[in-house]
């Protein structure tokens, strides 16, 4: 299924709209590393835009470095090489938590914890 | 055919009469370009009378590109690129040979002064062709009639007929100028050398009829580009060419 955008009246101003949507879909896995967005032209021509409207999203887009725009192969969305901070927080809260829990199950304290987890973090010298 | 396949075809017939009938007068470097200004005004008065798909009041669109290709016939680009290199290398060694044939106008014997003839032809056909390009991809890049199947459905159709008719009115053009030259020629040899077998009038009129298969191929494709698709919300029309 290809993914859709929608404009909607209101105080977003419509280049705020396209630029969220498209990074809400990519993002979300919707629209996958290499996926050729439509043209300027074709873009602003289906939503009734003017062409410079849509020029300002994809503009943020590729600032956000979500998209990068080639002469030859129009707009792509742009691989994802590293893994942004966000996406890890989530998952290192989760094992702390899990951590902790185990930790208080045996009576140890914080400083106690902490020093197994130094003790098992890898020695970056050897 | 319908009324806009008449105009089309009256374009390529009075293009071709006249662009024949000059090449034998002094006139000749203005052949080609009388010829592709009455097939463009042909198919320019046919899209006239032909509605395109409304444009959808939806403020909402796929996040995909259209490809200008995709609405073409496979292999049309390596098939245009053939047709393009065989008048490259075909009409300007006939021009000279023209200019520089006994039978050739007064003031039309030298090489050089064929060749100067030549310039509004490659004016106008890679004019042409330029134009076809960007309006390829005009015709891929225009707003969407709907995203419901109905209106995805007229609207392919709509840019798969206006793409074919690009297409087609190219490849009228160069395969026209092609066999034209060829005929042109082989008419000015057969009244120098009247009469008798020859190789070269028999090679000649192979090369010409078979620009000219070319040629009925594209006039095919210029005539009948496909249905033009056109729906309507609420009401399910006809398509305008047929009801024409």
């Amino acid at each position: 299924m290809i993914p859709t955008i929608t404009i909607r009246p209101g105080p977003v101003p419509p280049y705020e709209q396209i630029r969220a949507q498209v990074e809400a879909l990519i993002n979300g896995g919707l629209l996958m590393a290499g996926h050729r967005l439509p043209p300027i032209r074709q873009l602003a021509a289906d939503l009734g835009l003017a062409t410079g409207t849509v020029a300002r999203a994809y503009q943020e887009l590729e600032a956000a470095g979500l998209v990068t725009t080639r002469r030859a192969a129009g707009t792509v969305v742009a691989a994802r090489t590293a893994e942004p901070p966000a996406d890890r927080r989530g998952p290192l809260t989760q094992a702390a938590r899990a951590y902790t829990a185990t930790a208080l199950t045996l009576g140890a304290d914080l400083d106690e914890a902490l020093a197994a987890v130094r003790a098992a973090w890898p020695d970056p010298t050897g | 055919m319908n009324g806009a396949a008449y105009v089309r075809s009256a374009g390529v017939v009075l293009g071709g009469a006249l662009g024949l009938t000059v090449a034998n007068s002094s006139l000749i470097p203005l052949a080609v370009p009388l010829f592709t200004v009455f097939v463009l005004a042909g198919v320019g008065v046919s899209e006239l009378m032909s509605p395109r798909p409304s444009r959808s009041g939806q403020s909402t669109a796929q996040l995909t590109a259209r490809d200008a290709d995709a609405y073409l016939p496979p292999g049309y680009r390596a098939r245009l690129r053939w047709l393009s290199l065989a008048v490259l290398v075909t009409v300007p060694p006939i021009a000279v040979l023209i200019g520089a044939s006994p039978a050739a106008w007064s003031g039309q014997f030298s090489a050089r002064g064929a060749i100067v003839r030549l310039v509004p032809t490659v004016v106008f056909l890679v004019g042409w062709c330029l134009i076809a390009r960007q309006l390829l991809r005009r015709i891929a890049e225009a707003g969407h009639a709907g995203l419901d199947p109905q209106h995805l459905a007229a609207d392919v159709a709509w840019r798969r007929r206006a793409s074919r008719l690009v297409l087609g009115t190219t490849g009228v053009l160069l395969s026209g100028t092609l066999a034209g030259a060829l005929f042109c020629y082989s008419q000015r040899h057969w009244l120098m050398f009247l009469g008798g077998w020859g190789w070269w009038m028999f090679g000649l009129l192979v090369l010409a009829l078979s620009a000219f298969l070319v040629f009925a191929h594209y006039l095919h494709l210029l005539i009948d580009p496909g249905p033009a698709g056109v729906v309507s919300v609420g009401t399910r029309r006809e398509p305008a060419e047929a009801v024409a």
